[in-house]
Order: C-alpha cells, then structure tokens, then sequence
C-alpha cells in the first residue's frame, strides 16, 4: 500500500492525461464536421454545463474568463466531489474483493433523502397514502441524510454482506447480488420521488470571480466540505491505528486476520463510511449541479468506476487521483465535444487506460499460482 | 381471465423470444465461459443500430443481418482484446462502459442524422424488408384465445421466426457445449491458469465465445427492434441485468435455461403489474409506480436467485453446490 | 524400490561427474537458464545466475519460504515474466513463450494450491489434458464426426490412467467433490496426458494426508521410470531425501548449493539458510 503518493504517481497519472486528451482530441477532429453542421450540438455545450450559471453571463466579468481554464477548474471541482464517491467504491473492493454496482445508488439515496427533508413540498412515501411537508433547513437534513445513508451501510453490511462472506460465497456471485441490489434499489428510488429532476435549495448560488474563472459560493463551500471530508479519510488511512488496519485488510485479508486484526469489524467500518461519503458525495453534487434524479447516482457509477479502475482497483488514494482525473477529462471534453458526450469520453479513457495499465495508476501486478 | 391470457401471450411474444436468444448468447459468455460481460445490451443496440441504419439507406435486409453481425464481432474483438487477459471483474467494468458508451454515443445530438438521436430510429424506416416476406395476411388473425397481427410489427411471422431462430441456436448451444471446445470453455470457466498449463490457448477461446455470444446478442437485438423501435434507451444497464436475471433464473450453463428463464421473466412482469393494477388501490400505487414496482421485485429476485438458488430452475445442484 | 533411498540403481550414475555447486553444468540437459532476474517493486524475488537440469532424473528445488521457488517456477513455465534472463527448453527458447506454448513444447506444470476444475468430472478434468485436439476448434466442433473417434481414443487413455493413480472409481464424480491429496493425483494424472517430457511440480505434498503421500512418491518415480523428467519445488525435507537425484537449494533468490540430497543437507550454507528462516515456515502455505 502507499503511503504517500510519490513522483512517480504523478507521473503516471500526467501520462495518462495526456493519452486522454490526444484520444479526445482524436475523436473530436472524427466527429468536427457533424458538430459544425449541426448548431444543436454547439448549443448544448453552453446549456449544459448547468453548474456554471457564471459562465452563461450572471456577472459581467464572465467575457475574461478563459474557456479551458475555467473547464479545468469546473473539472477539478466535479473530480474532488466524485472523490468522495470513489473512495467508498475502492475501500470496499480493496477490503472485500466486491465490485459494488450498487454504490451509485448508495449516491443518489443521499442526495434523494435530503430532498426529502428539506423540500418544502409535500412529500411522501411508498405504499402510505399520506402527503406530507417536512421541510427542516439543508445542514440539518443534509447531516440527517448522511447519518441514514452511514447507517445503510451498517445495515446492509450487517445483513446482507457478512452473512454472503460467511456463507463463502464468490465475489462474482455478490457482485451480482449488488447488481440485483441496485436495480431493487433504483426502482425504488424512483417510485419515492418520481422520475423527474429535483432540487435541494432553490437558489442556484452567488457567482465569486476569480479573474480567469468564475466559481459560484454553494461550489465553493461544497468544495470545502468535500476537502476536509477527503482529508479526513486520508489522516484516518494513514495515522490512525485503525485506518492502518483498513490498509492491512485491503492489502492481504489472511495475513491481517492472522496478525489479529478483526478482518470483519474492519469491513463494517469500512461499509459505514463508504455509504456515508457515498451520501455526501450525492448531496454535494446535486448542490453542485443545481439539482438531482433517481437516476443521479447510477449515470456516475461509470464515472466512479472509471476513476476507481484508474486509481488501481482497490487503491483508496489512487481512486482520489483517478476522480480527478476524470473530472478534469470529463469536464475539459466539452471544450471540443458536445456535453451529451460527457461521459462518454469518460469511458473511452477508461478502456484506454486498461489498454495501457491495467492495474491503473496505483496499483500493481499480481502473481500468478 | 384477461390477466390470463395477456400473461400467456407474453409467453411467446418475440421479446420474450428476442430475450431469451439474448440470454443464449450471455449463456455463451457466461454460463460456459465464466465471462462477466455486463454490457450485453450495448450488442443488442449495436445490433439493432447495424440493421435498421443499413436498410434505412436502402441496403436490404441480408446486407443488413450482415452489418449487423460485423458490428458485433467488431465491438467483441475491441472488448476482449485489452480486458480478457487481465482478472475477471475489468471485463465487468469496461463491457459495461463500452455498452454505455454505444448508447450515450447513438442518442448524442452529434449523431442524430444516422442514429435518430434519443428517439431513435422509427419502425417504419426499416421494418417493411422484413414483414413483406410474411406469408401470413396483413390483417389480424386470432388463434385460441390470443390476436395478434399477421405480418406487422408484433406479429405471428415475427412469432415464428423469432423462437426458431432460438430453436437453432438452443441447438446450436447444445452441440457446441458437448463439443471438447465447450470442455475447454467450461475448463476457463473453473480455472484459467490450470487450462493454460494444459497447453491451451485460453486467450482465444475466451475471445471465440465473446464473439458467438454478442453476435447472438445482436440478432436479440433486431429481433427485438423488429417488435418496437430502435431506442437507445431501452437498450440500457437494466435491459443487460434483466438479461442476467432471466439466465440465472432459467439456469447458466443449461441448453433451455435462458428460453425458460426469459419465459417466466416476462411473464411474470406482466402478472405482477396487472395484478397489482387488479388488487392495489390506485391511491396507494399509482399506475406510475406500477413498473418501477415489478422492476424491484425484478431485482430481488436476483438478488435471492444468487443466494439461494445460483444453478436457477435447470441447473445441476450438485454442479454448482461446490465451491471451488 | 521406495526403501533403498537411492532410487534406479540401473542407469550409471549421471551426476557422478557432476560438481557439487550452484549451477553446476548437467551431462544431458533439459533445461538451461541464464541471468534470470525477476524483482516486483524494490525487491528481488528471483536472480539466478545459470541453473541446468538433468535428463530423466527427479530434481528437487528446496529453500525457506520466500526463497523465490515458486516465482522462479512460474518464470521458467511462462506465468510469469522475468525483467531479464533467458531460458531454454530441449534448446528451443521459452523467452517470452505463453504458458499455453510451454506447456505445449512438452513440459506441464501443476500449482501449489490444487487447480482442478471443480465443477467437471474427473473424467472430462482428464480429457481437457489432452494435447492436440480436433474438436477443441471451433470450427471443428460442431460436427461430432470429425472428433468422435480421437474422443474415445483419449478416453481410454484417460480411462488407463485413472486406473494407476487409482481414481477409477471417482471417474464421474466432480472433482470439487475429491479430497485434497486426490486432487493432486488427478491433477498429476491430468498433466501426463500430454505425454510431457518434463513434469514440473508446485509442493506435490503440500496438503495431502499422510495416507497419501507414500502413493504420490512411488506415482513421481514410477514417472522417472517412464522416462519422464521430474522437477519439482517442496518444503517436506524427508521427501526431498527419499526420492530426489538433486537437489537444488535456492535462498533470497539465489541458488546457493546443489549436490546429491545427502551432500546438500549436510552444507552449512544450506542449513543456515533453513534455520535463519524458520520461525515463519508455516505462515505461507496458503497465502
């Protein structure tokens, strides 16, 4: 495991930016000609990067902002937001070999939940056939909304995952559980708060100029959240008695259990606080992205598995580089490509990446027999 | 006695039967292969997309079928080549990418003169090839309790033509499985390593079955399209897990387990909304939330099937019973 | 012939000549490794300088956990790639050879942790063995007439082995449903099937119950008696003795002595390498 993440790190992860910019510079001079023809798709660069109401003329300095610098930073903002998802994402494949495609909702069942505390619509739930108006202000249902999803993880760990261990069940076959999970999970979502977009305030935040880019305050304090809560996780992983024992788990589960770690309590801590970034990874980007969906969450489990394959599957920090690495490709795209294509380009740095390193930026090869 | 016979009728509709050729093909990835391929969709809309583009521009129908099937060997090599040498859950990731990346792609406004944007590609553009071979009338026609349309859209000549073509590749499954290439699939499936120190090739025989069974995956696909319409919507993450449901409900590695598993699967969706439409007060379950609420019980009926009963209804017990 | 300790008497002695050091030259060698070096990271797992083994003889590679056996042993049978060195078989290259090509040149490998197929029967464990098969391609496969006759060929021999490793009973049972000493037979049993010309074996011994282990050792010289090569990595320093030629000692890497069993076991270097290790011994078996 590393401990710190040292030169070469960085260097493997500027090479793979560069690949990603030239193959996104690639498929952009394929596909000019059909975006100059249609003025749509032109259009839709500037209408959807619905984060930066700034940009699209809210104060009247935007006209110095430079377009690549200001996508970089909008990058880098996304990326440490879906930081906090990944981390949870690699925690748990790094402790328990799961790939959880049941993250993404674990993302937007904060995000969805909060809503439900703090709209001042009338609500409702599943199966009761009561409206009703709850409405408590954001910071306390927000911190509602991250203790129930925490403690999601508690439960679902503590029910549905242990016993799936203890019963000796493959990894495959739980990843397919999780899969059974998500579309359960989904659907249910979107029976609580229909299929249409929500948002958690109604303001869309003050626009803060910075010269060469515009950031709006709800950014910058979700950044900030989202900062120290990264933080937070590094200081445990890496000072922490506890968060040594994480790393031991994720590194070899035998030799930690036979050093006498309590591989399992291990893995309910580390369940518990995946959900929880998970929860407020989703809540900060609907903040940042001036709203949510049911579906919020499982368009950025590609995103989420992307930065996490990225980062070294199971490299709790690679996962952080790996995020933002795709923020900062996902949201530099839109400088050559229409926004629709967002995630697309995504995923094409993902199977280029396995192209080039398989074991991703972090990680390392394994021996075989 | 509606419910009855709507339930029956999905039985053998061609989605049922589209699904179930789908199902063969992921049989092939998976219930032989031990291949996690998690973007099963993405071949049946590249397959759909192939066809209906080709005979939108006046290819015809064969040439179609031809396009079509090219473009899932293609999309197949271009999966497995960088994946199906490395650990088994990065082919999970990246089919699952690169199916995403095929719809996100094909309903992108930059595509909307060829693939039709999100709409789609509308039946009427490449339909007529097909249903102008039905020999059946151009009317509705009733047999037994059910009335379907002769030749157009979901009809019995898409009936006919959609479970033969299952039939032969039930069949085809079956030769292919007993055969020692299918020894030496199943042999992958177990251990890898061990079937490279035998001295096979494993690289290639994996790619073999990644090919067979996404171009099954594309013909699922126009069968399909040729039911409804070419959306990329539909052709989404869920469509591929439904396909993993119905396999694992029927029984991965057995001939008939996806044609059993796609029949009861569908089936039941339709018995669970009518039934819920029947029993539960509109007040407490909107038609809305019909859907999403059969589509939850979708999910934990995987979710169980895998716990309990991970050889489904035709697997051997004893086989999977062992773990590893 | 299990209780005279120096087993095949016949033959003259091919190491009589042979020096007693490491990578001493072999009067017929079947494989001949050269600078082979392999680190993960910072440290070095494998760095041998020249490593020969004889024809037809039983050789064992010993040495305390973490000496780089098992490394080295994927390394020559292709699972794993050295950073430098080059390696021969029958003097035909195995640099940058697939696993699926080294076992094909004749020379098959088994693993540490048993890999038999679980969810097959012993008998179609046995039949995947078999090298060349016509209805292992695709386009073959699907017309039983071109394969059926090359089948039943291949299961009679099968059906010939079971019956000498005494698995004949078990020929449809699923091999997951085995014990764990008959699992290493079947998966001996499966590797001879290709009629290697070298066997390679990964711990034969580690995990089989004592009841077994006579039958193992008497199956891995009967081996040599059909003119197979043998060679084989073990811990158990008591089965080193009984049926090895040669033994090769490997610590942090290295070869650091070869020589008869006797010889070896008595050299300081190697006892110190065994006893500067020792206290983590059983750590590793299953990792």
């Amino acid at each position: 495991m590393t401990t710190t993440i040292d030169r070469r790190v960085i260097m493997r992860a500027i090479v793979v930016f560069l690949l990603a910019a030239t193959a996104i510079t690639l498929v952009s001079v394929m596909l000019s000609d059909s975006a100059q023809a249609t003025d749509v798709a032109t259009h839709v660069v500037s209408a959807d990067t619905s984060s930066d109401d700034a940009s699209t003329g809210a104060t009247s300095n935007t006209a110095d902002n430079i377009l690549w610098l200001q996508s970089l930073v909008n990058g880098l903002a996304f990326g440490t937001l879906l930081a906090l998802a990944s981390v949870g994402l690699s925690l748990i494949y790094g402790t328990t070999g799961l790939s959880n495609f049941a993250h993404g909702e674990q993302v937007s069942f904060g995000a969805v939940l909060t809503y439900f505390l703090v709209t001042p619509q009338d609500v409702s739930i599943p199966l009761i056939p009561v409206s009703f108006n709850i409405g408590l202000p954001l910071l306390v249902g927000a911190a509602i909304g991250i203790a129930v999803s925490a403690g999601t993880g508690w439960l679902q760990d503590k029910f549905l995952w242990a016993p799936l261990r203890r019963r000796g069940v493959a990894t495959v076959q739980q990843m397919i559980v999780s899969i059974g999970l998500s579309l359960a999970l989904l659907n249910f979502i979107q029976w609580w708060i229909g299929g249409g977009r929500i948002g958690l305030t109604t303001s869309s935040g003050k626009a803060i100029d910075f010269g060469p880019f515009t950031l709006t305050d709800t950014t910058l304090i979700s950044l900030a959240i989202a900062l120290v809560c990264l933080g937070g996780v590094s200081w445990f992983l890496l000072k922490t008695r506890l968060g040594r024992a994480t790393r031991a788990v994720s590194d070899n589960p035998a030799l930690a259990s036979a050093s006498g770690i309590q591989v399992s309590k291990i893995i309910r801590l580390v369940w518990i606080i995946s959900a929880g970034l998970a929860g407020l990874g989703g809540i900060l980007l609907a903040l940042y992205e001036g709203g949510t969906a049911f579906d919020a969450g499982a368009r950025l489990l590609m995103l989420m598995f992307a930065a996490v394959t990225l980062g070294g599957l199971g490299q709790a920090f690679g996962a952080l580089v790996g995020s933002l690495v795709i923020g900062v490709v996902v949201e530099m795209s839109t400088l050559w490509l229409p926004a629709d294509l967002k995630i697309a380009v995504a995923l094409v740095v993902l199977i280029l990446v396995l192209l080039v390193r398989p074991q991703g930026i972090l990680g390392r090869a394994e021996r075989v027999g | 006695m509606d419910i009855l016979i709507a339930v029956t009728r999905e039985m053998f509709a061609p989605t049922t039967a589209a699904f179930a050729l789908a199902a063969i093909g992921l049989n092939f990835h998976f219930g032989l292969t031990g291949l996690l391929n998690m973007g099963h969709a993405g071949f049946m809309l590249l397959g759909m997309y192939g066809y209906a583009i080709t005979v939108r521009e006046g290819g015809g129908m064969w040439l179609g079928l031809v396009v079509a099937v090219l473009l899932a060997i293609g999309f197949a090599l271009l999966l497995g080549w960088p994946t199906l040498k490395l650990r088994g859950d990065y082919l999970a990731i990246v089919t699952i990418a690169a199916a995403e990346f095929v719809r996100f792609l094909g309903r992108s406004s930059v595509m909307k003169n060829i693939t039709g944007g999100s709409t789609g590609i509308r039946g009427t553009d490449f339909k007529e090839p097909f249903e102008s071979l039905s020999p059946f009338p151009d009317a509705l026609i009733t047999i037994g309790p059910w009335q379907l349309h002769g030749s157009a859209s979901t009809s019995w000549w898409l009936v006919l033509v959609s479970w033969t073509m299952v039939a032969i590749f039930a069949w085809v499954f079956w030769m292919l499985a007993k055969s020692p290439w299918g020894r030496v699939l199943k042999g992958i499936r177990e251990d890898e390593d061990a079937v490279r120190s035998l001295g096979k090739n494993v690289y290639a025989y994996k790619m073999q079955a990644l090919v067979i069974g996404g171009v099954l995956g594309a013909l699922g696909g126009i069968l399909w399209s040729f039911g409804n319409a070419v959306s990329p919507d539909s052709m989404g993450r869920p469509t591929t897990f439904w396909i993993w449901t119905l396999l694992l409900l029927g029984g991965a590695a057995t001939v008939f387990g996806p044609i059993l598993g796609s029949v009861i699967f569908w089936a039941a969706i339709v018995l669970v909304k009518q039934l819920a439409a029947l029993l539960i007060p509109e007040t407490i379950m909107s038609t809305t939330a019909r859907e999403p609420f059969a589509l939850i019980l979708v999910g934990v009926t995987l979710m169980l099937l895998v716990i309990f009963r991970p050889q489904g209804i035709l697997g051997n017990r004893r086989e999977l019973a062992i773990n590893g | 012939m299990a209780d005279t300790g120096k087993p095949t008497p016949t033959a003259a002695d091919p190491f009589a000549l042979v020096p007693h050091e490491p990578g001493a030259p072999k009067m017929d060698k079947i494989i001949v490794a050269d600078k082979i070096h392999r680190h993960f990271g910072g440290l070095t797992a494998v760095d041998v300088e020249h490593f020969e083994v004889q024809r037809n003889a039983i050789t064992a590679l010993i040495g305390p956990n973490g000496a780089g056996k098992s490394t080295f042993f994927n390394l020559l049978t292709g699972f794993d790639k050295p950073q430098t060195g080059e390696w021969s078989f029958n003097g035909f290259s195995l640099h940058s050879k697939s696993p699926a090509a080294v076992a094909r040149s004749g020379m098959v490998r088994t693993f540490q942790l048993t890999k038999a197929l679980s969810r097959m029967t012993v008998i179609e464990n046995m039949r995947l063995g078999a090298s060349e098969q016509v209805g292992e391609s695709l386009s073959r496969a699907m017309f039983p007439g071109l394969w059926k006759k090359q089948e039943k060929e291949i299961t009679a021999k099968a059906e010939e082995l079971l019956v000498r490793f005494k698995l004949d009973k078990k020929r449809d049972d699923y091999a997951g449903e085995l014990s764990g000493g008959q699992r290493k037979l079947l998966e001996m049993a499966r590797a001879l099937m290709s009629d290697p010309e070298i066997v390679m074996l990964d711990e034969p011994m580690a995990g089989v119950n004592p009841a077994l282990t006579e039958s193992l050792l008497d199956h891995i010289i009967e081996l040599k008696n059909q003119g197979v090569t043998v060679l084989f990595v073990e811990h158990d320093m008591h089965m080193v003795r009984r049926i090895s030629d040669w033994v090769v000692v490997m610590a942090e890497g290295k070869i650091i002595a070869e020589g008869p069993p006797a010889t070896v076991m008595a050299n300081k270097a190697v006892q110190d390498a065994y006893l500067g290790a020792h206290h983590d011994t059983d750590l590793s078996e299953e990792r």
